[in-house]
Formats: structure tokens, C-alpha cells, sequence
């Protein structure tokens, strides 16, 4: 019996992730793992594939062709359903709610709390939802759960789907741009909370334009362009401004970047 | 697979304490906000629950024109007494012979196409599918009797419902265009099953399917009694079960449903047979009533049922709309419609009327819609 | 269920889809033609003395989904098989600008003659004009040409819708004792189309001889409609003291409307239908007028059938001729195998 090497113990491992929409390649065989107990950065500029990489890691997007790993076992089909299993919960770019319903039946969409005939205890989803918004989110200015999301704005509604996310979450929380829409005191509050989830065993992926924040709070980073996957390094061994030369010239920036001729 | 409600379940509350404070997302607005528990905010008297309720209802259309229904009603009531001979909206051949006639068969149309609405898709052959399924009703009854007519009736309601929430599935065609060619083949296909002349409903119809469906009860007919269960039905359905929270989420944002893993194709075929069973059904009650359908003569429903469902206040952009708002709007076009007669209103206003009515109903829902937000 | 249908089972589906409706559609439509062999003929000729025998039977609405027009195809079809005709049917689907459109088409063809009816006047004098000049014999049935179309035309089989509107007023007159001031329901599918205008003002008319007046209504043409919108205005009009339904959807629901409503009055009305002959078999209505709609086509035809072969000059035919249906000749709408020719 082999001794389990630190490189097989992996929480996700994707390789050769291919994304294709009829002739257009979106994402060019994407190989990386996710540890346990990490916080990895997912960067790279608009149009990089990294919101398509979220997808397919999250379940809602099939990959083109690929394998995905989960704790040592290779999954055959991926969907939104096995993800939930695993424990993966995405917060999207676009908060993915519906906003004509109310913040408690959007938390719970797909996961209504019903009785025996599929008959939802809407008292009872109220109720815990207003219990998330007091203790795990708080958002200020909103007067119940009732409230339809629409009538929210856009810090908000994003903050009604963090809470979801952090809600339910079990072993790996993805974020896509979430402080887009957070205010700076919102955003320093979330990045804190991604450093204590790792205390407790949670790993999260990151994805964001901001490498300053990326830097603060991640351990490792992985930089998209154009589909390919160009850098991927621990913290300790890069820079911000690695980071950035990456991001805005790819990977002929990182090699211009270490021969010491940075733009 | 676990189902989706064990893992909620697995979650007991008492984990709810242990859960971490991650963030607060502040107001929109400048203004300082006390800190409030949201919790302690909660109404507790039951008058104060009620207000709170209704608080959230608002907006989405059907309280409202609800309470425009209610005036009317309450205006034709008092110049019916007024004057009886000159207005009998009151008389019981009204109430039982007319009015609780036509809203039941509007009223079951409208849920059907108000909840397809919600999903956000439409079925434009909604009049063809009419013909045909009082058709086949008619006559399997008269060649099996109606408990197959019945079963014939909804059931291929439900069939052509289907196909046709198939081919926009499939082919990604909008519904609006898919549905309204249907509409031409189901009615050719009518005329191809059944001949040009109408069926009949003859030594089939006895005393017991009258009773059931069309009795007289001296101030209702049985059709209202039917309109009332299906209401029922159909709003537990669609605001107290789960599925039905999925079909305003596909309807809402077919997007965020997808991230939910809530399958879009499935909640709206689930919609569409919903549709066509309504559709089979209130085609019986029409049958049971006229004992007749002609071919090709039911094509003015279509737009009507989605008029009551828009007067309801469902949009007609998916994701918003409510049961008693579809009856409602049924019960407010046949009312007026009704009222003009009485009246004596002359011929060709009575057209126009209804139309207006509906029009100024719709801006109504949408200015209210706009408060409430 | 998953629907993971690939793309190939995608087309075959749209293909199956796609070939049924056409299937259906032709069966259905009104594009298709039919044609009559020809039969050997009388004696003296009749059936096969002149060698040019093809016809063009042109309908405006379509017989496959009305049930009065496909009565009048199926008097033209056969009177065409007796008199040996090549026969060739199109309809103009209710659509004025095609039957422009085949009226010309056909007179490229060059056939001996084209039936057709005049529903939109007008529209189609110069049309018929040009077909006329071009040598063929046009005749008429259902609708009258306007003055305007002069001699282009010959014939014309068809119902007077005025002068038997008024051959109903006047047999209401007889049945029921109106005075002055008196209410009569008129309700109509339509009122603002001919039909109702023409039916109508006949029986308007008649009425005016005692001085009673006729109110219109609209019902539409399906059956729920008309019963609500009846019912209705039988309750605001107890003082109703008759009812001439104008067409087929008002007539064959007024009886179920007048018991809905606790109003029950005389009904002299317009076309048949099953429920009318029981209307009129059990005494609730007194008498309709019957198109003949199997007449216009038959009766047409025959006329061009002896213009063909010995030259005579096609007349003018009342098609629904000068009696109503009321109980004593009933029977005769009853016979289940004259579907499709008297109902």
C-alpha cells in the first residue's frame, strides 16, 4: 500500500477541462487542484473563462471533456445535483435570484423545507431565514425575509446570496466577483470571513479583478488567459505584481516578468 | 440520491447559533440604521400578522383588482335591488343561468394559461385545443359513455399540450410563434376527426353528468362549485408547493433556477400539461352545457383567457402572477360583459367595453405594481 | 426523465411533424382539387355532345371546415358526375384577394366554365369580366354579382336573403299577434355582415306592417358565447314578445337560452341544424328558412351542364325556393344519411 502522497490529497482536482461552444474553444484543457483547508485566487482578465470554469466546477455547465476529482474519487457525471452533494455552494457574478420572490423562498429554491406531500412550510422557511439574516449576513434597511428581492439593491440582493451560500455550504464555496457590489466595509468583512473558513476546514475559490485582495487572502493562484491556464503558484512564491503582468500580458508577461523585464 | 429537503433537515437549528457572523451589507441610502435584530421585528398579535401579510401581497396584482372586483360586484348588487325589473343582476336566471355559467369555464382557462404564463411561455392554440378535446369528449361519450368521455376529454388536453411544449423545447422556437401555428393543426385536425358539421352530445347526456356538471342550484350552477376546487387545487399547488416555487423560478430567472439545479424543460413541460388539463376540463364543462361543439368556432378564447390572466395581474414576462387573480379577472371581463347587456347597452359597445376594461385593467396591475416595490 | 434528445432524433421528430401536417393539410385545405370522370351521357346528348367539358367550381369559404358550403360542393360534385363534367374545385378560403387571384389563374386554363359566387360584389366584376371576354361562361350562385358586372355573367342559383327575411317576418306575423311598439329579438352571429343586414331588413320589413320593431345582438359564432350573451338579454328584455335568430349559432341555442333565462317566446329563425329540428319537432320553434345550400351547387352546375350541350340559357334559381321547415314537412331533414346534403 502506497503512502498517500500530499498530491493526492486533493478536495477538487480538475484536469484537461475543455469548454467548447460549436467552433469557439472557451477553455483549453484547465488542469489544477484545490486543497483542503485552501483559499485559491482564480484570476485572469474579461474573457480569460474563468465565470465558464466556475460553472463547470459548480455543476451548472457540462465540460466538453475533462475529469473531475472529488477526494480521491473520479466523478463520472457532473451536475448541480451531485455538486450539491459534495457540499459545493456558488455565489454567482449575477446572484443568481429571482427577484419577483421573496428573500426567504429564494435562500431555499431548490431545497424548500416541505412536508410529506412536497407541501412548503413557508412559517418555518420565514423564520429560519430571518434568523440567517440576523446572525450570518445582516443586511441593513430590509423589514422581513418577506421581502421580494427586487426590492433590494444590489449590495443587498448580493449579500441575500452570500448568506445562501454561506448557509449551506459544506466543504467548498465558490465566489465569483462577489464584492463587485459590496460596499469597502461589506468586502474587507468577507475576505476575513474566507480566512476563517479555512480554520474550519472549508476550502473557497476566489475569483476576482482585484489582485490586492486576491493576494491578502489567498494561498495559491491559478491566472487564466484566454482559456489556458498560465500561472499557478503558491502565495509565498509570487507577487502582486506577478500577478498583475500575468493577468494583463499573459503568460509572455510572467516570463518577462522573471527574466526581470517587467512592462 | 438523498432528496433535497433531508439535507435541510440534516441541518437542525440549534447549528443556526453556531453559525458565524460573515458580513452586513448596509442600506441603499445614507440614512443611519438603528441596529435592529430583525428577528425582534417580527409581528406577533394576529392583527399585526395579517397587516404584515397583506404588506407583502401587495403589488402582485390580484389584491388589488380584487377589490375592484368587489365594488362592482357590490355596485351591480345595489342598483339590481334598486331596481329589478330595469337591472335583474340579481335575479337568480342571472346569477344561476349566466354568471355561474361562463366565469367557472373563464376562471379554469385563466389558470391555465396564467400559470403556462408564469413559467414564461404561452400556448396560442388554446382555442383549437378547446375544439378538439370537447370533441373527442363528446364523442367517445357517445360511443363509451362519459366516464371515458372524461378521461378522452383531459386527457388529450393534456396530449396536445404536450406536443406542444415538446416542439418548443426542442426546436427553441418562442411559444408564442410554436403555439400559435399549432393552434391551425389542431384545429384542421379537428375538422379531419370530426367532419365539418358539430358533435352532438346526445343519448350520453343523463341525468348524473347534468348534476355534476352543469346541475342547477337555484342561485349557482355546478360549474361554480368546480371553479372553486380547481382554485383550491391549483393555489396549493402553485404557492404552497415546492414545484410550484420552481415554476416562478423558471419563469423569474430561468438562469438562477439552472444554478439551483432546478431543470427548466422539465418545470415547463410539467406547466404545459397542467395547462392542457384545464383546458380539457373547462372544454367539458362547455360541452356539458351546450350539449354542442362546432369545429373551428372556439378560436375567440385564446386571447380572452389571457386577458383574464393579465387582468389578474399575472406578466405576461413570467414569474409573477396568483391564482385569485386569474379568477378574479375571469370574473370581472364576464361580469361587465354581463352588466352591458343588462343594461341594454348598444350591440357593438358591448365590444368595445370589455376591451377597454381590459386594458385599463392591465395598467391598473402595473401602476400597482410599481407602488408596492 | 432526461431530455438528452441528440440532434439527429431532433430533426427526424421536426421531419415526422413536419410530414403529418402537410398530410393533414392537404386532406383538409382548401388547395385540393377534385375531379369527375366522365360518364357516357343521355341519348340526346346530354352528358357528352360538346367535347370541351372542363369546369372550375370556385367556393369562397372553405367547405372542408363550413358545413353550408360543403353542402353546396357536394350538390355541384354531383350534378358535375351526371352531367359528365371535368370537374376541378378551389376555394378562396375567405380570403377576397385569392379569389381574384383564381378566377384569373383559371382563365388561363381556358375552361368552358367558371362557377363562382359574388360575396364580394365589386371586387370581382372586372376578374369575371376578363374571363368572359376570353369566351368563357361564367355563372353564378350564393351571392348575386352587383349591376355593374352587366352580361359577363349568366344565371344566378342562390337565396334572396331579403325576400326570405321577409317570408319569415311574415310567417311570424301569421303565428304571433304583434302590434305596434312590440320588441323582436334579432341576435346574429355578426350583425354588421350582409347576411344579418340582408336577413334582417326582410323581416324588418315585414314587421313594419304592424309597426314592431327588431333589436340586433351579437353572439359569435361559438356556442358558449351566444348561450351567455342570449340568456343575458332574455333576462334585461322580459318583455321580449318574439325572437328571429339570423344564423345557425343563434338559432340552434335559443331554446337552452330561453329556459337559462325563465323567458319563453315564438321563434321563426334562419338555417338548420340538428338542434333546430328538435326545436321544431317538440313546438319551441315554429319554422326555419333553409338555404338549400345542396341546390346553389347542384342546380348551378345542371344549369351549366345544358348550356354546354344544348345552348340554353342558364336561369335564375331560388335556391331555398318558397316554403319554410316547420313540423309538418320536417321528416325530411332527418334521414342520418343526408348528412352533408340537408344538414
Amino acid at each position: 500500500m502506497t503512502t498517500a502522497t500530499k498530491t493526492d490529497d486533493y478536495l477538487l482536482r480538475v484536469e484537461g477541462i475543455t469548454k467548447k461552444y460549436g467552433a469557439n474553444t472557451v477553455l483549453d484543457k484547465v488542469s489544477f487542484d484545490i486543497g483542503k483547508s485552501e483559499v485559491v485566487g482564480l484570476l485572469g482578465d474579461n474573457g480569460a473563462g474563468k465565470s465558464t470554469l466556475v460553472k463547470i466546477m459548480s455543476g451548472v455547465v457540462p465540460m466538453t471533456s475533462g475529469k473531475y476529482s472529488w477526494d480521491g474519487k473520479l466523478q463520472e457525471h457532473v451536475n448541480r445535483e451531485v455538486t450539491e452533494e459534495l457540499g459545493i455552494e456558488t455565489i454567482f457574478q449575477d446572484s443568481a435570484l429571482v427577484p419577483q420572490m421573496s428573500i426567504s423562498r429564494n435562500i431555499f429554491m431548490g431545497r424548500e423545507i416541505t412536508n410529506r406531500f412536497g407541501l412548503m412550510k413557508v412559517k418555518k422557511m420565514d423564520e429560519i431565514a430571518t434568523r440567517i439574516l440576523d446572525t450570518v449576513v445582516t443586511i441593513e434597511g430590509i423589514k422581513s425575509s418577506k421581502q421580494l428581492v427586487a426590492s433590494l439593491s444590489g449590495g443587498q440582493a448580493q449579500a441575500v446570496a452570500i448568506a445562501r451560500a454561506v448557509h449551506f455550504k459544506r466543504s467548498l464555496l465558490i465566489l465569483d466577483e462577489p464584492t463587485s457590489a459590496l460596499a469597502v466595509r461589506a468586502t474587507e468583512a468577507l475576505l476575513n470571513y474566507l480566512r476563517q473558513l479555512k480554520s474550519e476546514g472549508v476550502s473557497s475559490v476566489l475569483v476576482t479583478h482585484n489582485l490586492h485582495h486576491a493576494f491578502e487572502v489567498c494561498d495559491r493562484h491559478i491566472v487564466m488567459n484566454h482559456g489556458e491556464k498560465i500561472l499557478d503558484v503558491r502565495r509565498e512564491d509570487t507577487s502582486v505584481e506577478e500577478l498583475t503582468a500575468a493577468v494583463v500580458e499573459g503568460a509572455e508577461g510572467v516570463r518577462r516578468f522573471r527574466e526581470g523585464r517587467p512592462l | 440520491m438523498t432528496s433535497h429537503y433531508m439535507k435541510v433537515k440534516d441541518m437542525p437549528d440549534s447549528n443556526l447559533g453556531e453559525e458565524r457572523h460573515v458580513m452586513t451589507a448596509p442600506a441603499p441610502t445614507e440614512a443611519v440604521a438603528k441596529v435592529r435584530r430583525l428577528s425582534d421585528n417580527q409581528p406577533t398579535t394576529f392583527t399585526a400578522r395579517i397587516k404584515d401579510n397583506l404588506q407583502y401581497i401587495r403589488g402582485r396584482g390580484s389584491l388589488e383588482i380584487s377589490v375592484i372586483l368587489i365594488l362592482v360586484i357590490l355596485g351591480f348588487a345595489i342598483a339590481s335591488l334598486a331596481n329589478p325589473s330595469g337591472f335583474p343582476f340579481l335575479s337568480p336566471n342571472n346569477l344561476s343561468g349566466v354568471i355561474s355559467q361562463n366565469i367557472p369555464v373563464l376562471a379554469i382557462l385563466g389558470i391555465g394559461t396564467g400559470i403556462l404564463m408564469i413559467a414564461g411561455e404561452f400556448d396560442l392554440s388554446l382555442g383549437a385545443a378547446i375544439g378538439f378535446t370537447a370533441i373527442a369528449f363528446i364523442r367517445i361519450s357517445e360511443a363509451f359513455g362519459w366516464g371515458w368521455g372524461l378521461i378522452a376529454g383531459v386527457g388529450s388536453g393534456i396530449v396536445i399540450a404536450l406536443i406542444n411544449g415538446l416542439i418548443v423545447i426542442i426546436t427553441k422556437i418562442p411559444s408564442f410563434i410554436a403555439t400559435l401555428g399549432m393552434g391551425f393543426f389542431w384545429t384542421g385536425a379537428s375538422i379531419f376527426v370530426n367532419g365539418t358539421s358539430p358533435a352532438l352530445l346526445r343519448k350520453s347526456k343523463d341525468d348524473v353528468l347534468v348534476a355534476l356538471f352543469a346541475g342547477d342550484y337555484g342561485l349557482f350552477r355546478s360549474q361554480f362549485v368546480w371553479m372553486i376546487i380547481v382554485g383550491i387545487l391549483a393555489w396549493f399547488f402553485l404557492h404552497r408547493h415546492k414545484l410550484g416555487n420552481h415554476i416562478f423560478a423558471v419563469g423569474g430567472n430561468a438562469n438562477a433556477a439552472k444554478a439551483i439545479s432546478i431543470n427548466p424543460n422539465k418545470v415547463k413541460l410539467m406547466s404545459f400539461a397542467i395547462f392542457g388539463a384545464c383546458v380539457g376540463f373547462a372544454a367539458i364543462l362547455i360541452s356539458v352545457r351546450t350539449s354542442a361543439m362546432q369545429p373551428g368556432s372556439t378560436a375567440d378564447y385564446t386571447l380572452i383567457a389571457v386577458a383574464a390572466a393579465v387582468v389578474g395581474g399575472t406578466s405576461l414576462l413570467g414569474g409573477r402572477g396568483a391564482i385569485i387573480g386569474m379568477i378574479v379577472g375571469a370574473a370581472l371581463i364576464r361580469i361587465i360583459e354581463n352588466g352591458l347587456i343588462l343594461a341594454k347597452a348598444p350591440g357593438f359597445y358591448i365590444q368595445l367595453f370589455v376591451g377597454l376594461i381590459i386594458v385599463v385593467a392591465a395598467i391598473f396591475n402595473k401602476l400597482m405594481e410599481g407602488k408596492a416595490s | 426523465m432526461k431530455l438528452t434528445f441528440k440532434k439527429g432524433r431532433a430533426l427526424a421528430t421536426l421531419a415526422a411533424m413536419g410530414v403529418a401536417t402537410l398530410a393533414l393539410a392537404a386532406c383538409t385545405s382548401g388547395g385540393s382539387s377534385s375531379t369527375g370522370d366522365t360518364s357516357t351521357g343521355l341519348e340526346d346528348g346530354l352528358g357528352s355532345r360538346t367535347e370541351g367539358r372542363e369546369v372550375y367550381f370556385l367556393t369562397y369559404y372553405n367547405p372542408s371546415s363550413d358545413a353550408f358550403w360543403a353542402q353546396i360542393l357536394q350538390g355541384a360534385e354531383d350534378a358535375s358526375q351526371l352531367g359528365g363534367l371535368k370537374f376541378t374545385h378551389q376555394t378562396a378560403d375567405a380570403d377576397p384577394d385569392k379569389m381574384v387571384d383564381l378566377v384569373a389563374t383559371a382563365t388561363a386554363t381556358k375552361p368552358a366554365i367558371i362557377f363562382m359566387p359574388f360575396n364580394e360584389g365589386e371586387k370581382w366584376v372586372q376578374v369575371a369580366c376578363d374571363a368572359h371576354d376570353a369566351g368563357i361562361q361564367i355563372i353564378t350562385y350564393n351571392v348575386p354579382a352587383p349591376e355593374s358586372v352587366g352580361d359577363c355573367i349568366t344565371g344566378f342559383v342562390g337565396q334572396d336573403f331579403f325576400e326570405v327575411g321577409q317570408l319569415v317576418g311574415e310567417r311570424l306575423l301569421e303565428e304571433v299577434p304583434l302590434t305596434a311598439g312590440d320588441k323582436v329579438l334579432f341576435p346574429a352571429e355578426e350583425p354588421e355582415q350582409n347576411y344579418a343586414i340582408q336577413r334582417g331588413g326582410g323581416v324588418q320589413e315585414a314587421l313594419d306592417a304592424v309597426g314592431a320593431k327588431g333589436e340586433y345582438l351579437r353572439t359569435s359564432g361559438s356556442d358558449e358565447e351566444a348561450l351567455s350573451s342570449l340568456t343575458s338579454w332574455l333576462i334585461a328584455n322580459p318583455d321580449v314578445k318574439a325572437v328571429t335568430p339570423l344564423g345557425g349559432t343563434p338559432h340552434r341555442n335559443i331554446v337552452a337560452a330561453m329556459a337559462d333565462a325563465g323567458v319563453k317566446v315564438p321563434v321563426v329563425g334562419f338555417d338548420t341544424s340538428p338542434q333546430v329540428i328538435d326545436g321544431i319537432k317538440n313546438g319551441d320553434i315554429i319554422a326555419t328558412a333553409d338555404q338549400q345550400g345542396y341546390v346553389q351547387g347542384f342546380q348551378s352546375v345542371m344549369q351549366g351542364v345544358l348550356w354546354l350541350d344544348f345552348g340554353l340559357a342558364p336561369a335564375n334559381i331560388n335556391s331555398g325556393g318558397l316554403g319554410l321547415i316547420d313540423e309538418s314537412n320536417v321528416s325530411n331533414l332527418e334521414a342520418e344519411d343526408l348528412q352533408g346534403v340537408r344538414w
